[in-house]
């Protein structure tokens, strides 16, 4: 009987709630935001201390990657890249680097460049690009969200490019179980490509190399299959939780509008179309909202 | 009853925040942008609740601490899922 007189409280216009339902109160809204706030630093927490359970499975095989850049340049009326093994050597020891020192960048914290793995792989580029991409679930994401920047855009459908080299890489990264996707293009000096005239993109550091530590987890590259892993990703179950919240919430606010209009109640308060208005865009905000960071 | 007068009123509310999300969705992947962009659409909505009140002439502290709070909320909402993606 308590428990529907709690509920009662919660959600319907009462007496015992000033005839608005409790969790459309602004009291209520502040605890909200607090414990969606408390979820999302556990589910973080959770993520380091469990990554067994609270993780990104990813399900990205490097000829996905490959297959799919090459769909795009095709769709641009480009030559397909070629693998190459230096460049995918150098993806994964770029790919380790940002493991073992724990960097997502694509200078290192003691500056050493991209193209520094380029070379120390032994490919001897005239052209050299690199995107990186994280914690991404499959490789059709990425891709699309390399697409979507525009200088990942101009790297993946660069005339400039012959081939390519990836790497997918997974580990500790910043405290969270992360999969790293990185993606080498290059075009070795002495091949003519369709652009003649420009030079790479940077000049190559002349630091010596710093030491690789091999603490890759786990490590895939040509050839290998897809690991799939059954894991909860903490975005999504924090999408799922903070949607059913901010969907309730609009339920109540449509409810509490039509209860003041049918029992013309009068009280000074908020307008509900503009709660509705706001609380619409954090919820389409919410649904577009996919996992992953590019760099 | 909604009014041509009120129309509006609620209409820059809801142009601004139909350009946020638009904006929002166009810095896909630009993290930074995409918070300030809710940090602004919130702040803007908490002033044109109050701008809005004062105007019909009902503005009281607890209609401005309702605004304010729809609008922490929005934000946490955001900034949170955006610190896991």
């Amino acid at each position: 009987m308590q428990f529907i007189a709690t509920l009662k409280h919660l959600f319907i216009p009462h007496h015992t709630n000033n005839q608005k339902a409790k969790l459309l109160h602004s009291s209520s809204l502040m605890v909200l935001s607090l414990l969606l706030i408390l979820f999302q630093f556990g589910l973080k927490l959770g993520s380091g201390v469990m990554p067994q359970i609270l993780g990104y499975a990813a399900n990205i095989s490097v000829e996905e990657v490959v297959r799919l850049t090459n769909e795009k340049r095709a769709e641009n009326g480009l030559s397909p890249l070629s693998m190459n093994q230096q460049l995918v050597s150098g993806a994964t020891a770029k790919g380790a680097d940002m493991l073992a020192r724990d960097y997502w960048a694509h200078v290192a914290p003691d500056g050493t460049q991209p193209w520094k793995f380029f070379t120390d792989a032994g490919y001897k580029y005239r052209y050299a690009g690199e995107n990186l991409a994280r914690d991404f679930t499959n490789a059709g994401s990425a891709v699309e969200a390399w697409m979507a920047s525009p200088s990942h855009r101009e790297n993946l459908l660069s005339s400039k490019y012959s081939e390519i080299g990836i790497a997918v890489v997974e580990g500790d990264l910043a405290g969270a179980d992360t999969t790293v996707i990185v993606q080498f293009f290059g075009t070795k000096q002495g091949v003519a490509t369709g652009v003649q005239t420009a030079s790479a993109k940077t000049a190559v550091a002349e630091a010596p190399a710093p030491e690789v530590k091999p603490v890759l987890q786990y490590e895939k590259t040509a050839g290998d299959l897809t690991a799939v892993t059954a894991r909860i990703s903490p975005f999504s179950l924090f999408k799922g939780v903070s949607m059913g919240i901010v969907e309730l919430l609009i339920v109540l606010v449509i409810a509490d509008a039509l209860y003041v209009s049918i029992k013309g109640v009068s009280r000074v308060a908020g307008r509900s179309f503009a709660h509705l208005s706001f609380m619409g865009m954090i919820l389409a905000i919410l649904l577009i909202l996919k996992s992953g960071q590019i760099l | 009853m909604f009014t041509k007068k009120h129309w509006l009123h609620y209409l820059p509310l809801f142009v601004f925040l139909s350009i946020g999300f638009v904006i929002f969705w166009y810095f896909s992947y630009n993290r930074l942008v995409q918070f300030y962009l809710v940090l602004v659409a919130s702040i803007y909505y908490f002033c044109w609740g109050v701008v809005h009140h004062w105007i019909h002439k009902d503005l009281t502290i607890e209609v401005a601490i309702e605004y304010f709070a729809y609008a922490v909320f929005g934000i946490s909402v955001v900034f949170s899922i955006l610190n896991l993606v």
